[in-house]
């Protein structure tokens, strides 16, 4: 959720509205996979690109959101005093479940499967962690309204999709929204000469038999606070 | 023998002419957790610009400044256990390990609960200990929960400091696990953490069914559970003071205030302290831990570092205030400020004098954003280590519209080796001293974190 919503952030930032109505909204059950990829020319003539996966689960009170590990990928390192005091605060492999409440707000949690464990951090502590509490944001990847202040492309685009355009005196971010879906299947930002590029590719798929976040009995509760040392 | 003694007591006096004897009455410990000079520098420079100055650094003149060295009894970089161990107890002990003989071994707890062997190590006085044996009120307030290493090293003894439970019951006066040492009990202990003090069924986190804060007060003590709550107590007629604000860890400083939230600021706590402590003829030890810097800095956000450092500052300016009040000239009460380890943060080159400390380095005769190989611009402060080091750095925007801004409130600054946490660092910290006639002066040179235990007991002429 780090790298992944800061990426959305940083393409959005730039003009952030006021969230549509996200205590009303119900997203449609949907499961995908989202591709990120960057690639960078930088003045040393050395190009850098960079490529993750992540799965996307959500329904109408819940998004699930975890990294998937091509085969080969090698083992994960803990940290040395990992079993001291020192507490793993790297959640980069740990599932982000950002859920509704009660009174409709967004709350996020970390789920570690390795150790049975769901970290639930306070709701100050939730920017610091890379969510910025947007129910808008987690659920349909962007702020929706974001995309009326942007320019029609008239670049072919699936059925029910239509590419929007912003473009600055540097950079550009383009957005291939899908309104069935409601989520992008793609959002493209970059500058203008061609330096850097960034992607990220959001592919349906087939619905889990079991919503990840029914699947965690047994899970132990830990706060957030208690892993600082 | 008497005359054995008295020239004994003569040759060290002539070996030593600063040597304190005793001038302090009372004696505030003031720790900054993580707090090292460059945390003290950014803050000067973010509060009262490059030409300014902290409260802590006007301490008698900025004259009494010493250096302390904080390895561990077996690590180069220490964590807050031993560290703040050594200098309440003058004993160099292992890492994870509160208040306890050098050969004591960390034994990782169950959950919140001890597993420490009975034969493991054995307790080592504190010094907040001694000063009760002498009469004195005692106290510890922190930003973190009391039964954090560095509060507990001041009231407790364990082989591991995560074992919060049996921390806590160790303040419990008179109850299974109780740390006699301590007398009558704390007279003050203030902070968050109240999990600890309450039994499961109750919200808590204990695993033996008892709820300390009801034992406590039955005990005499009062209880606040909020900012308001301890503005509504009376100083002056509490003698037993019991302070638990939050579940866990109190607010940083910046969401406390940002979210009008209701917990007192360490100025709150450390004021109504010395109002309760201060009471006592036979005078006072308080301890005053600014504990959330050091989270602020394993999370690189420097921001919130810089706030919760400018807060424990404004709380040492109003206990210094304070206590001139209660004691003109401070002729009785020594007040110390230090920190317990280093960061890895540090402060970039070559950026103009006047600009912003959190933002990105700004050449000094250009006024332009300095650039690294790539062209890309980069903040003045930055870590050895921490969470964000990105695949590809990128230009950075000195704005607070997002997380990605780095004026933003959640900016995490930039960190040369990856890792989920920052790491604490190695390098020696600051120590300032002021108050207590002679016994402040003694605090000077490069001295290992042991030796500052032997110098507040000398200033109490224990
Ligand atoms: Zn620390």
């Amino acid at each position: 959720m780090i790298e992944f919503m800061s990426i959305i952030r940083a393409i959005f930032g730039l003009a952030l509205l006021p969230a549509l109505a996200s205590a009303a909204s119900q997203p449609q059950q949907l499961s995908a996979i989202m591709t990120f990829e960057s690639k960078v020319l930088s003045s040393e003539g050395v190009e850098k690109q960079t490529r993750f996966q992540e799965r996307f689960i959500r329904d109408g009170r819940n998004v699930w959101t975890v990294r998937l590990l091509p085969a080969g990928t090698p083992p994960h390192v803990h940290q040395a005093g990992d079993h001291q005091h020192k507490h793993d605060t790297n959640f980069v492999l740990a599932a982000k479940w950002i859920a509704l409440d009660a009174q409709q707000k967004a709350q996020l949690k970390f789920v570690r499967q390795e150790t049975k464990t769901i970290i639930t951090p306070r709701t100050e502590e939730f920017a610091g962690l890379g969510f910025d509490g947007s129910w808008e944001h987690a659920a349909y990847l962007l702020d929706r309204s974001a995309l009326q202040q942007m320019r029609v492309l008239s670049k072919p685009a699936p059925a029910g999709c239509q590419w929007y355009e912003r473009s600055g005196d540097k950079l550009y971010t383009r957005v291939l929204w899908d309104q069935a879906w409601q989520l992008p299947r793609q959002i493209e930002t970059g500058s203008l000469d061609g330096l850097s590029f960034n992607r990220i590719s959001i592919e349906r798929r087939p619905m889990p038999a079991t919503m990840p976040w029914r699947t965690l009995a047994g899970y132990r509760a830990v706060a957030y606070e208690d892993l600082l040392d | 023998m008497k005359k054995t003694l008295l020239a004994a007591l003569f040759v060290s006096a002539f070996a030593q002419p600063s040597l304190a004897a005793g001038e302090a009455k009372n004696v505030i410990f003031f720790l900054g957790d993580g707090m090292g000079p460059a945390t003290v520098t950014a803050a000067r420079i973010y509060k009262y610009k490059e030409e300014g100055e902290l409260n802590m650094e006007k301490l008698d003149g900025k004259t009494r400044t010493a250096r302390v060295k904080t390895f561990s009894n077996d690590a180069q970089t220490t964590d807050s256990a031993p560290s703040m161990s050594a200098y309440m107890t003058g004993v160099k002990m292992n890492n994870e390990v509160i208040s306890m003989s050098p050969d004591t071994k960390p034994t990782k707890p169950n959950g919140k609960d001890s597993a420490c062997a009975a034969n493991n190590g054995k307790p080592v006085d504190t010094i907040l200990e001694l000063a009760k044996a002498k009469g004195k009120a005692v106290g510890a307030v922190t930003t973190t929960t009391v039964t954090h290493a560095t509060p507990a090293a001041t009231y407790a003894h364990i082989c591991h400091r995560d074992a919060e439970n049996a921390i806590a019951a160790q303040a419990a006066v008179g109850g299974l696990g109780y740390n006699s040492k301590l007398g009558d009990g704390l007279d003050v202990l203030m902070g968050g953490g109240w999990q600890f003090f309450r039994p499961t069924g109750a919200s808590g986190v204990r695993t033996d069914g008892r709820d300390l804060i009801a034992e406590l007060q039955a005990k005499g003590y009062t209880y606040a559970a909020s900012g308001s709550q301890l503005a509504a107590v009376d100083g002056k007629n509490t003698s037993k003071l019991l302070g638990l604000f939050n579940k866990s860890h109190l607010s940083y400083e910046l969401d406390r205030v940002k979210g009008k939230l209701d917990e007192p600021s360490l100025k709150d706590m450390t004021l109504k302290a010395i109002e309760v402590l201060a009471k006592k003829p036979e005078g006072f030890f308080l301890m005053v831990e600014g504990g959330r810097i050091d989270h602020a800095l394993h999370g690189t956000n420097a921001k919130k570092v810089l706030d919760d450092t400018i807060a424990f500052d404004d709380a040492i300016k109003a206990a210094l205030d304070e206590m001139q009040k209660r004691d003109p000239g401070l002729k009785n009460t020594l007040i110390v400020v230090t920190a317990d380890h280093d960061h890895t943060m540090t402060i970039n080159g070559y950026g103009k004098r006047g600009s912003n400390i959190l933002g990105t380095v700004k050449d000094y005769k250009t006024g332009a954003e300095s650039k690294d190989v790539n062209g890309n611009n980069y903040t003045t402060l930055v870590f050895g280590n921490g969470p964000n080091r990105k695949p590809v750095r990128s230009n950075l925007l000195e704005g607070d519209a997002d997380k990605s801004q780095v004026l933003h409130d959640d900016y995490q600054q930039e960190t040369g080796v990856r890792l989920g946490s920052e790491t604490h660092g190695g390098g020696d910290v600051m120590l300032f001293a002021t108050g207590a006639g002679v016994a402040s002066k003694t605090f000077k040179g490069t001295i290992d974190n042991t030796k500052v235990f032997s110098l507040l007991k000398s200033a109490y002429g224990f």
